[in-house]
């Protein structure tokens, strides 16, 4: 009986080191063996999942069924990610049409159905509820938000290819005036996005689709930039953290304080317009707003030691890993050029988004249609942001 | 040696298989509750909530505790297969003693 016993505890113990030293040699040889060659990403060359990801997308925009059941999906939970998924998508087509010669012709066709589906839309269809709850306090009412993203939708489209019988000027031109106007007359130089409500992540992207309005048309508002960021590092920064608020009224109080799933996308929309102002925050953002697990990293809602409450934004964010906040660092993290910090990421996207190909297609099954497109954003980003800043350099726009 | 590899194998083996047998049925798709906000009325069903546990659990072991509990076979593995090389002329003597104690 002892004998088994002894004979029991010795198998044990050599499981247990030898699953020990197994673990050790998968830590050591992790970085090479498991997580991608962030490279593949900055090539000139699409990677297989970013034309899984690109297939996907087209064969939902090749159905009209199949959009449309997508995009109630996403409306049904939030029409915001209804919209994001939108513009993210064609953000993506932009950088592909911009960086991929080869895909341009592909990309800019679905760009423009992209397009056109979406300007159909009453601006008000993409708020959450509380949007239609009181009046907004500038009038005639718009939203930066809206406005914002889709007239850099129809800006970049324009970047990539600006025939002068282009159907949407007129209309990037209001959308475009009505960004400047609300951004002007905000006291802070915010915009709202819903009433009395200023995002940090709309009102720098809107600067940015002011930008590639200017490089299109020959205008200049370098000196709302200008003056945007001086405002940004005097009244929009939280004082403990020296990171963008997430929201602020129209007076510059604070309504949500740095919050993952907000700010890293401020940021990497910041980088065209305001590129010192933007690695600064995106630095801090590293510093307090990234977390590390073995070789993965991930986004945090926020930064260590505080917290804040669990919203559609943030979603349930374990051991204050948020998933809103991985996602957007990773955009983020691609257009800085991070490119540890991206493999990283991206790394823990493999494992937590459980990728799927079916005939070519490719998606994350823990995702959704906004993840997705956030998720082939980060992937393609570059080309665009690129095209951008070599543009504004020429017309002396940017130092 | 040759019980710890198998043990490790099927450690190893069982639930990455299990995931792909989840894949190839669907009920990976369950994976979508992931997100609290695919959260609808009657859905998830706990029958699908069991599946989405299930997918997650499994998953883990193809995108790494799979390598984990095969390489830690490796050892075991190549010990037994020395051992089994060795066997006919260890084991013969003591057997021939043996049944003559008997």
């Amino acid at each position: 009986m002892k004998r088994k016993r002894t004979n029991f505890l010795k198998h044990f113990t050599l499981l247990i080191l030898a699953l020990c030293a197994s673990f050790a040699i998968n830590w050591m040889i992790a970085p090479a063996a498991y997580l991608p060659d962030a490279g593949d990403y900055y090539g000139t060359e699409l990677t297989e999942d970013v034309r899984g990801q690109l297939a996907h997308f087209y064969w939902i925009w090749d159905d009209q069924d199949r959009r449309d059941t997508a995009h109630e999906e996403m409306r049904q939970q939030n029409p915001e990610w209804d919209m994001i998924s939108r513009s993210f998508f064609a953000y993506s087509l932009a950088n592909v049409a911009l960086g991929y010669p080869a895909e341009r012709e592909r990309a800019l066709r679905y760009l423009d159905r992209v397009i056109e589906d979406t300007v159909a839309h009453d601006w008000r269809d993409f708020l959450l509820p509380y949007g239609a709850a009181r009046p907004f306090i500038r009038q005639p009412a718009s939203s930066v938000m809206v406005d914002g993203e889709f007239s850099l939708m129809i800006g970049l489209r324009r970047l990539v290819d600006d025939s002068p019988d282009y159907r949407h000027r007129a209309l990037h031109r209001q959308m475009i005036e009505r960004c400047i106007a609300a951004m002007e007359a905000g006291p802070v130089l915010c915009g709202e996005c819903y009433p009395d409500e200023c995002w940090l992540w709309c009102n720098p992207l809107a600067l940015t689709s002011i930008r590639v309005f200017d490089i299109l048309e020959g205008t200049d508002h370098s000196e709302l930039i200008r003056r945007w960021g001086e405002m940004a590092e005097k009244k929009l920064l939280d004082p403990n953290t020296g990171l963008m608020q997430s929201a602020v009224t129209l007076r510059g109080e604070v309504i949500h304080p740095p919050e993952g799933s907000t700010i890293w996308i401020g940021a990497y929309c910041l980088q065209p317009v305001l590129p010192d102002l933007a690695a600064r925050q995106y630095k801090r953002m590293k510093e307090l707003l990234a977390g590390d697990c073995l070789f993965l990293s991930y986004g945090r809602e926020w930064p260590e030691g505080t917290r804040g409450d669990w919203d559609i934004d943030s979603g349930f964010t374990p051991f204050g890993m948020g998933p809103a906040s991985t996602g957007f660092a990773l955009v983020a993290s691609k257009q800085m050029g991070d490119k540890d910090f991206f493999r990283r990421l991206l790394g823990l996207l493999d494992i937590v988004g459980v990728p799927k190909y079916t005939s070519g297609r490719m998606r994350y099954l823990s995702s959704n249609l906004v993840g997705d497109a956030t998720f082939l954003l980060a992937k393609t980003s570059g080309p665009a942001w690129d095209e951008i800043d070599r543009r504004s350099r020429e017309r002396g726009l940017l130092e | 040696m040759r019980t710890n590899w198998i043990i490790l194998v099927l450690a190893g083996m069982i639930p990455t298989c299990t995931f792909y047998l989840l894949d190839w049925t669907g009920a990976t798709e369950s994976l979508r509750y992931i997100s609290t906000t695919a959260w609808q009325a009657g859905h998830p069903s706990p029958g699908e909530l069991v599946l989405m546990f299930l997918s997650v659990i499994t998953w883990t072991w193809v995108k790494g505790f799979m390598n984990l509990f095969l390489l830690a076979a490796v050892p075991f593995f190549i010990a037994d297969v020395v051992r089994s090389g060795r066997t006919p002329k260890v084991q013969a003597a003591p057997k021939a003693r043996t049944s003559g104690h008997s």
